[in-house]
């Protein structure tokens, strides 16, 4: 993680800890205390419902500043903080059924259509999530793989020496002979190249000129000064 | 693919505005007084009888001043007596309110208060009540996604037609060939101002024998009190033996109200 995800994380949590926590438990507040005759479904509760889900949601954004863009964690992260917004939205909205009751009046205002279709626009920012999720993930497979060919690259570096070869016997440390089928009755390896013979290695050379031997180690015949050509041992 | 994102959060961005419009626009006249629904008040409320009937008119409005149509606007209502006994009730068609208009309209309802008298709950011609007037409106606003309902309940104070009467009780027997005085007390509706009189008439009898009778008419509508004269016939012998009656009989519309009194010779007035 680095600093400056760890900073946006931060930043993150507090925004929504504001946007989500602290701003709405005062409006609810507000509203209760200068209007108590309005009624909702989860109006008891509201601010504890509004702590929780509102802290969900803190905790669900922070974790998905602090991942990576293209990152399966970032992605479901986001989604839940999509998801938990929503809860969040309908709660706080009493399920878009509001009642008020002043007597003699009492008035009921059902916006529960309304506020799925809200839902449903909140709930587009999913399609966010999703699409930063796929815009990235190229970068951070390419990274994945830089990653392991570093790591693999260092592990060739500091990897200890070869040990020497094992004591089982292996087919490279087998000699090489090669094998002749034959009849029946001649089965078997084939004889071994003979070694050259003694005759046909010479320790002289003969000069071209006056056909005087020499060693191998003269460059010129001492016999007429001419030049011998190479190699010389 | 970064431009791609942007269009995404572009396009979402103005969908949630437009959402936010919707929603703004379908709650800001509610609380703002676009849409408001004038139910009928205590005060508002006029009354009328004629023939036995009661017949109320309660006016009530709906302003829809905003840029909404209202849609399947339903009125009912009910009233009822404080036993709970319905008195009347009806629910109206729906009905659509154009946007920018006002519905004016009243709660017309009759009620057969003679024929409750007839059947023996004619609580309502001799006593106070209340008439509770439960009135329920409901209609859907912005497009059908709001559903507006309102429930009012009110209780309007019943005076009884009839509230009370009285007969002076006689405290002598009458003397032969001269009238007999007797006064009289009656307090009714207001309601009945301007209706024909009610007619007082009073008579007395020896064992069914008429010996004198006397009438008057009496105005309808508040306190009225008076005097009516039995002209007791000259040749009445109040000291025979026998039962003499003072009978009475006031009546108010198709209301009658009788009493009788009677005194056992001899023995003296009780």
């Amino acid at each position: 993680m680095t600093r400056s995800r760890i900073s946006d994380a931060t930043w993150t949590a507090f925004t929504e800890g504001i946007r989500f926590v602290v701003v709405p438990i005062l409006l609810v507040n507000l509203v209760t205390t200068n209007y108590p005759s309005l009624k909702t479904a989860f109006m008891p509760n509201l601010a504890t419902y509004i702590l929780i889900i509102g802290g969900m949601i803190v905790v669900a954004s922070t974790l998905e500043c602090a991942n990576r863009p293209g990152t399966y964690k970032r992605m479901l992260f986001g989604l839940s903080a999509v998801a938990f917004v929503c809860f969040w939205t309908f709660v706080l909205f009493g399920g878009g059924v509001a009642e008020f009751s002043y007597p003699p009046y009492y008035v009921r205002f059902d916006m529960s259509k309304i506020l799925y279709i809200v839902l449903l626009g909140i709930a587009l920012k999913a399609l966010l999530v999703v699409q930063t999720f796929k815009s990235n993930k190229h970068v951070v497979v390419e990274e994945q793989v830089r990653r392991k060919a570093e790591k693999v690259e260092t592990a060739a570096l500091s990897a200890p020496r070869p040990r020497p070869a094992s004591r089982a016997p292996s087919f490279a440390s087998l000699s090489k002979a090669a094998f002749r089928v034959t009849s029946d009755d001649e089965v078997g390896y084939e004889p071994p190249p003979a070694p050259p013979s003694k005759e046909a290695v010479q320790d002289y050379k003969e000069c071209p000129v006056c056909g005087v031997k020499a060693s191998l180690r003269e460059t010129t015949c001492k016999h007429c000064g001419a030049w011998f050509s190479g190699p010389f041992k | 693919m970064a431009a791609r994102t942007r269009v995404l959060q572009l396009a979402i961005v103005l969908v949630n505005l437009s959402l936010i419009a919707l929603a703004f626009t379908s709650i800001w006249p509610f609380p703002h007084g676009d849409f408001k629904v004038h139910l009928p008040q205590a005060k508002d409320v006029t009354w009328s009888y004629e023939n036995g009937l009661v017949h109320v008119s309660a006016p009530y409005s709906i302003d829809n001043g905003w840029i909404y149509d209202v849609d399947d606007l339903i009125i009912s209502y009910s009233v009822t007596n404080n036993t709970r006994y319905e008195l009347a009730g009806q629910t109206f068609p729906p009905l659509k309110i154009p946007k920018d208009s006002i519905v004016p309209g009243a709660l017309d309802f009759t009620f057969d208060l003679l024929g409750f008298y007839r059947n023996d709950k004619g609580w309502m011609v001799f006593n106070d009540d209340i008439l509770n007037f439960d009135i329920h409106v409901s209609c859907y606003y912005t497009m059908r996604l709001v559903k507006f309902d309102a429930s009012y309940s009110t209780g309007v104070t019943w005076d009884a037609l009839i509230r009370s009467w009285a007969i002076e009780r006689p405290s002598s027997l009458p003397t032969p060939g001269a009238p007999y005085p007797i006064n009289y007390w009656l307090n009714t509706s207001d309601l009945l101002n301007g209706l024909p009189p009610a007619s007082l008439n009073i008579s007395f009898s020896r064992d069914g024998t008429l010996l004198g009778w006397g009438t008057s008419d009496i105005q309808l509508g508040g306190d009225r009190q008076g005097t009516v004269n039995v002209n007791i016939l000259p040749v009445v012998d109040t000291t025979i033996q026998g039962n003499y009656t003072f009978a009475y009989e006031i009546k108010v519309l198709e209301y009658p109200l009788t009493g009788s009194w009677t005194y056992t010779l001899p023995g003296g007035l009780p």
